[in-house]
């Protein structure tokens, strides 16, 4: 299935408008067992969608200052406030220490003495193929 | 994660996939960056995710 330009914009922007204009980006371990930072994201949280994409606005920066937990972060999650269950995400992304990210990761243990900084985010809606196998 | 899924119901319907491209700063208490990591995949909500899946039609004639 191949996707219009304005089609993927769309969606883009449907993600922006599902976070809402409270949104938080949230730290978590493993299993969302441990709550280990929250960053108040700006409204709206991201810019209009171009090209299927939507960049995270951050100016100012989306970061928490002093992580509620130490532990190990895996997760981190979009929700639409501060208060919503861990399960209650609009979206959720797996955090890499090795692999196929373009960024070598040193150390994702947070302490609570740490800042957590999101200093970039960008999500694309891919145009896809006609497939006719 | 891929870009791309077959869709479990049938062989020939190829549904495009959402991907992220990022980057988390972890600094110290003295200001220096601790580490930097990349987001590689993405899960999301119901609500989304009926938004950008193809559902398939039911044809009865």
């Amino acid at each position: 299935m191949q996707l219009s330009t304005s089609l993927r914009n769309t969606l883009a922007d449907a993600i922006d408008t599902a976070v809402g204009t409270t949104g938080r980006a949230r730290f978590y371990t493993t299993g969302l067992g441990t709550l280990l930072a929250s960053a108040t994201l700006n409204n709206p949280a991201f810019g209009a969608a171009a090209t299927g994409a939507i960049t995270l606005d951050v100016t100012p920066a989306v970061q928490d200052t002093s992580p509620a937990a130490a532990g190990t972060c895996v997760r981190l999650g979009f929700y639409t406030n501060a208060t919503a269950t861990s399960g209650a995400f609009v979206f959720m992304l797996g955090v890499a220490t090795s692999g196929a990210p373009d960024v070598t990761m040193s150390n994702n243990v947070i302490a609570t003495t740490d800042t957590v900084q999101i200093t970039s985010l960008v999500v694309t809606v891919p145009a896809g193929t006609p497939d006719v196998t | 994660m891929s870009s791309e899924k077959r869709h479990p119901s049938g062989p020939n319907v190829n549904t495009p996939r959402y991907k992220v491209q990022g980057t988390v700063r972890v600094i110290d208490k003295d200001g220096k960056v601790k580490g930097e990591f990349a987001v590689e995949s993405i899960e999301f909500n119901e609500e989304i995710e009926n938004a950008i899946e193809h559902k398939p039609e039911k044809h009865t004639g």
